[in-house]
């Protein structure tokens, strides 16, 4: 009894398996110049802010002046 | 807004390399991978001038027009930055970058967590993750932009050659530094219009 | 610009597709398995580094981003260079995770060079030298601190009982901090020999001597920062865009603003690229050069002639020489032409204050002590000397050179260049609480006329210098000035392929009964040589696992902090200096007045006790309270003057630069740019020193008619000394506790200071004042002329400019100059071999090289030749060639076919090791602690030669042949 679901199981456990192989993605990325495809980056947002641009231009100040 | 650019110096610029591993310890960039290079013409002879080059960060970025998976992006103040999970490594942006810029490690290099895709200079300025995260450094190196610091390797540059932030704020520090040269009497002047001798 | 569409499908930017995301994720990068591979793909070795369990964690951590509240902020100093830039270096859990560019520092505002940029990776040292080990039967075997030190020890005892103290050789380091070149030192003291000594020697040796010999002090007497104020800069024999790069944020600053750049050298070098002329002599020629344009300054008046009254004596004799070269003779010599020459001496002329910069193409030759005087002397007859923008800009090549320097780490000086006489140990015995007696009792006690020798005792007799730490062992023993020949050498941070004579190197290190190498890398010394056993590595930690203080060139001090723990099983060295004092039964002696925590003796301790002591070259006002509140205030310091503006360090240079005169309690502000007469003494000015005398040949030497600002005294004056006091009626100056240790004493026995604080009050320099002489009569050439090198390509010059006679007893050595010279060997050597830096990298380069940032850079040894040569001798760029020096020396390098040379001179960088006479040593270091860029040493092809008074080995011209290899 036990012998013959292992029978059973076994074909079709490889038949999953094969399919599973032959699984493709219809999720294609095409090209489109100039419009990102990839993960969103948090900084895109950041760099908008006013308070982070002055953060990094007091930056600048300190890091040329005086040479 | 700010339009963030680099400006290297070649009065002063001394092909020290300074810059390069300064990227490197900021970015822990591996072996064989040169994300700043320092180019020298005229190598030994009167003449001889160093730049600095690295990712120019276009506005009209060649690569990003170029790439046939769309991984490149633009920060609001203008650095150029790239999906490491969506690059294929293809090196079509290579064709495009007037300043070859876009790096291909081998294969066997697992170079920032990924094999074969392109890297580059990032302004330091990290990639498509989380901020100040371990996956961005894994992937792309430092977030200095973040933290409201400029990249390493200008900051560090040993002679102030070499300059990174606001492009018209680079401009004024270059502008009065050119008309300080300019009171030299021999930087203009019959000779250097004409040559000497004429 | 658009230069491709395709039309679109279905993506959006905001949803990355399922799947590639995937890909690139959940790989980490080990970091030290990828620098294995990279080694292996450079080196061409399989060597599996040795993985250390702690180390994995610690470089996980390193990859995480170094912000956060848990990050600590540490202010460290570049552990390279002399410029001595400041560095923040953050640490999260111990673990060096990120450095940031120190923008408030007042030398480097934040610049680095490429050395400067990655002393990060000190942090990882995944190629360090990690435990003691032992060579078993040609094996590197693991060992304890414990066995280490006691078979050394015994050993050493043996050798001890057998040879006498001075057959064992303490070479001690320029990467010490001030505290541990101290206790090293005097740990050499206790241990009874002055058999002494460190890379000075091969540095700038002869420019301490030639310049402490012209007006008081052998040391830089501007600062980096000061060259802003230079309206000329002359570089000769240095290239400091590679050597010194930070330096040149100031040159180039310096000439934005309208200075002059004048770069001498035979190479046309990175920084003759930014000159504004370029003059190119021939190697060994530089007396031929600037007594050429002297001849100009001179011939024209442009001579600083009441300065030269005022303050210099001997330069009529000097002129007699100058007459000599005449521009014909200067270009028949150096191959300058008259016009060049003339260009050149009008643009110092035209433009002063001019600075004058010198480096090792102008220190290490048989001549070397000739060629610092004559640069002072140029300097001295246009009157540069004591002005803001003036000076002679020496820029020492180490870190810590110059406070290694100061704190005797050589052979013929104690602490504070006191010398050896039987005083100076007296002062220092006194110093350090102990008996005189006890102390000599444990030096030889023999003396050595017949051979040569002088009739004094051991004690008082310069030790073997370094560079000629190879006759020490090999020389034949009744020629030596010494009992027996060395038979152990402690290789205490020392590079050896930095010195010259390879192969015969190679069997003085097979010679040796006992070999020890204690540093954070195995070097060269653990590889060339083909021992079997008796040879121990341990392993030293660097700067950053450690803390203390630090002299740049400038003679600023500057405080390092801790910045991470010792990583595996190093020590610092003042730990393992103590560990061995208790072997020897010295310990209680070492630390008498020095708190000891374990085994590690406290850093502040030491500072305090060299505080009582150094009072000659002032580095007694320093106290750690002093120069930890500098460091804390970087940012208060002006960038160009460096005196700070308000904050708690109001009014003081930064680092206290020596002379930093008196007790801490006195508060001098330190002396930025020495000489200075413009400033009172109390505020950092000077004037030249009283140092050969107050008369000769009727002459007198004391100034006449220039003195300080504030000076109570309005002319020369001697030194002073309790009995001047007297005279002078300020005696009563001194309180009565001063009076009691000033009774009887000159100003710098005193070990109160009374007198020192006496002399400034009455706005006078404690050694006198006094002119500068430019007549050494103490020195071999009084008057500094031109002599060939040993071995020359112009034969027909030594018949004219011969070199010194051969000397016995020299340092203990018998030492050959006309023997050598004898035989021209021009004809099968026909060109010159020099060398030099690379920006990369620094001294014997195991430390750099073994950085994967910097090693990358710089992958192969090799030698610059120009077209000509390579082409007469069928040689393409690229190429790998046999170099061949005169003394047999040959190594496999790479070409590089440049015009960067001229014809005839072939140049070689120096910092390359580890491949020997064409065989790849890499088998031969411990597993993992290999460099990673391995390459021949350029001196294994350099040849013997040694300047006449303080054995500077010469590497700046030899000779050699090319052939394809």
């Amino acid at each position: 009894m036990k012998t013959r679901f292992l029978f059973a199981a076994i074909p079709l456990v490889a038949l999953l398996f094969l399919l599973t192989g032959c699984y493709e993605s219809r999720d294609v990325t095409m090209h489109d110049a100039g419009v990102y495809k990839g993960k969103t980056d948090p900084l895109v947002e950041m760099s908008a802010d006013p308070a982070y641009q002055e953060r990094l231009q007091e930056r600048f100040l300190m890091v040329q002046t005086d040479r | 807004m700010a339009k963030m650019k680099f400006l290297c110096d070649a009065e002063r610029c001394i092909e020290c390399n300074g810059c390069v591993t300064a990227c490197k310890n900021a970015n822990e960039v591996p072996w064989g991978v040169n994300r700043r290079r320092v180019v020298t013409l005229n190598d030994g002879v009167p003449g001889e001038k160093s730049i600095s080059v690295a990712c120019m960060h276009c506005t009209d970025a060649p690569c990003a027009a170029v790439c046939p998976v769309d991984c490149f992006y633009t920060t609001a103040d203008g650095v150029v930055l790239h999906d490491k999970d969506l690059c294929i490594g293809c090196g079509y942006c290579f064709y495009a970058c007037p300043f070859g810029a876009p790096q291909y490690p081998s294969p066997q290099q697992r170079v920032f967590a990924v094999r074969g895709k392109m890297d580059k200079c990032t302004f330091c300025a990290g990639g498509p993750e989380e901020v100040g995260s371990k996956a961005e450094f894994d992937k792309y190196g430092a977030n200095r932009l973040a933290e409201g610091k400029l990249p390493a390797c200008a900051e560090m540059c040993a002679t102030k050659a070499l300059l990174a932030g606001d492009g018209d704020m680079l401009a004024d520090i270059y502008r009065k530094r050119v008309m300080r040269r300019a009171g030299r009497p021999e930087t203009w002047g019959w000779d250097k219009a004409y040559g000497a001798g004429v | 610009m658009k230069l491709i569409k395709k039309s679109h499908t279905e993506q959006t930017a905001e949803a990355p597709s399922a799947g590639r995301g995937a890909d690139g994720k959940g790989v980490s990068l080990n970091r030290r398995a990828f620098l294995r591979n990279a080694g292996l793909t450079v080196g061409g070795v399989t060597l599996a580094s040795q993985m250390v369990p702690g180390l994995v964690r610690k470089s996980e951590a390193a990859t995480t981003v170094a912000v956060g509240d848990d990050v600590e902020t540490k202010r460290t100093i570049c552990g390279h260079c002399s410029v001595g830039c400041g560095i923040y270096a953050k640490v999260r859990d111990g673990v060096w995770v990120g450095q940031e560019p120190a923008f408030d520092h007042p030398f480097n505002l934040g610049a680095h060079c490429a050395k400067g940029a990655a002393v990060r990776d000190h942090g990882h040292g995944e190629r360090r030298l990690k435990y003691p080990m032992k060579m078993v039967d040609g094996k590197w075997k693991r060992i304890s601190w414990d066995q280490a030190i006691d078979e050394i020890g015994d050993k050493m005892m043996e050798i001890r009982e057998a040879s006498g103290p001075d057959s064992v050789y303490w070479l001690g380091s320029a990467k010490f901090n001030n505290e541990q070149a101290y206790l090293f030192r005097k740990m050499a003291a206790l241990w009874g020999s002055n058999n002494v000594d460190h890379q000075a020697r091969i540095c700038h040796s002869t420019t301490v001597a030639g310049v402490a010999n012209t007006w008081g002090y052998g040391a830089m007497t501007n600062s980096y920062n000061d060259m802003l104020n230079s309206k000329a800069i002359l570089i000769i024999g240095g290239n400091p865009a590679e050597a010194h790069p930070v330096s040149m944020m100031f040159t180039l600053r310096a000439k934005e603003q309208g200075a002059k750049l004048l770069v001498i050298d035979p190479r046309f070098t990175r920084t003759a690229a930014h000159a504004d002329q370029f003059v190119r002599l021939r190697p060994g020629s530089d007396i031929a050069v600037v007594y050429g344009m002297m001849w100009h300054i001179f011939e024209n008046g442009w001579e600083d002639k009441e300065f030269l009254e005022q303050r210099v004596w001997g330069m009529d004799q000097v002129l007699e020489e100058v007459a000599r070269w005449t521009p014909d003779e200067v270009e028949r010599v150096s191959g300058v032409d008259r016009e060049t020459c003339y260009n050149a001496a009008k643009l110092m002329a035209d433009n002063r204050p001019g600075t004058f910069v010198w480096c090792m193409g102008g220190t290490q030759h048989t001549v070397g002590n000739n060629f610092t005087r004559a640069y002072c002397h140029f300097q001295l007859a246009l009157g540069n000397m004591g002005k803001a923008g003036g000076g002679t800009n020496i820029f020492r090549g180490h870190d810590n050179v110059q406070g290694a320097t100061d704190f005797g780490v050589l052979s013929d000086n104690l602490p504070g260049y006191y010398g050896l006489s039987e005083g100076a140990w007296r002062h220092w015995a006194a110093v350090w609480d102990l008996d005189y007696d006890e102390m000599a009792a444990r030096f030889g006690q023999e003396t050595y006329e017949e051979r040569g020798g002088s009739g004094s005792k051991p004690m008082n007799t310069s030790g073997i210098p370094v560079s000629r730490w190879i006759d020490g062992v090999l020389e034949d023993r009744e020629q030596i000035v010494q009992p027996d020949n060395l038979r152990a050498m402690v290789f205490w941070g020392h590079a050896p392929n930095s010195q010259v004579r390879g192969p015969e190197m190679k069997k003085a290190f097979e010679k040796l009964d006992l070999l020890v190498v204690v540093d954070p890398f195995p070097t060269v010394s653990a590889v060339m040589h083909d021992r079997k056993d008796n040879t121990y590595l341990l392993p030293a930690t660097t700067q950053f696992e450690t803390y203390g203080s630090v002299t740049a060139s400038n003679r600023s001090i500057q405080w390092r902090d801790k910045v991470i723990e010792p990583l595996f099983d190093s020590r610092p060295d003042h730990v393992i200096i103590y560990k061995f004092a208790k072997k020897f039964g010295i310990a209680d002696d070492l630390t008498k007045n020095i708190q000891v925590n374990g085994e590690e003796p406290l850093i502040e301790d030491i500072v305090r006790e060299y505080n009582k002591g150094m009072w000659t070259i002032g580095y007694s006002g320093q106290s750690p309270e002093r120069l930890k509140d500098h460091q804390k205030n970087w940012h208060t310091f002006n960038t160009t003057t460096l005196l700070a503006e308000g904050g708690p360090a109001h009014d003081e240079f930064y680092g206290l630069p020596w002379p930093c005169w008196g007790t801490p309690e006195f508060k001098h502000p330190g002396t930025a740019n020495l000489y200075d007469t413009s400033l009172p003494v109390a505020k950092g000015g000077l004037n030249f020193r009283e140092n050969f005398g107050t008369e000769r040949d009727g002459d007198n030497l004391l100034a006449e008619g220039s003195y300080p600002v504030g000076a109570e005294i309005q002319d020369g004056h001697p030194r002073f000394s309790a009995d001047l006091l007297k005279q002078l009626g300020w005696w009563d100056d001194l309180t009565d506790e001063e009076k009691v240790l000033a009774e009887g004493k000159p100003w710098h026995l005193d070990r109160s200071g009374g007198i020192i604080r006496v002399a400034i009050e009455h706005g006078c320099a404690p050694f006198g004042n006094a002119k500068a002489r430019c007549v050494a009569w103490n020195f071999p050439d009084p008057v500094p002329i031109h002599r060939e090198p040993l071995y020359t390509t112009r034969y027909d010059l030594v018949e004219k400019y011969p070199t010194y006679e051969d000397r016995r007893g020299f340092f203990r050595l018998p030492t050959r100059y006309a023997s050598v010279q004898a035989k021209d060997y021009s004809n099968d050597y026909p060109l010159i071999h020099t060398s030099g830096r690379l920006v990369e990298y620094e001294g014997g380069g195991d430390e750099t090289r073994s950085n994967p940032w910097l090693a990358e850079l710089q992958q192969e040894m090799f030698a610059e030749i120009h077209p000509v040569d390579a082409n007469n001798a069928g040689i393409r760029d690229g190429q790998d060639i046999w170099l061949e020096g005169p003394e047999g020396g040959r190594i496999r390098i790479k070409a590089m076919v440049t015009r960067r040379v001229e014809p005839g001179v072939v140049f070689t960088p120096f910092h390359f090791g580890g491949h020997f006479q064409g065989k790849d040593l890499r088998a031969n270091y411990p597993e993992g602690s290999d460099p990673f860029v391995l390459g021949e040493a350029c001196n294994t092809a350099f040849t013997y030669g040694y300047d006449s008074v303080t054995a500077m080995q010469e590497t700046k011209c030899s000779l050699c042949r090319i052939q394809p290899a």
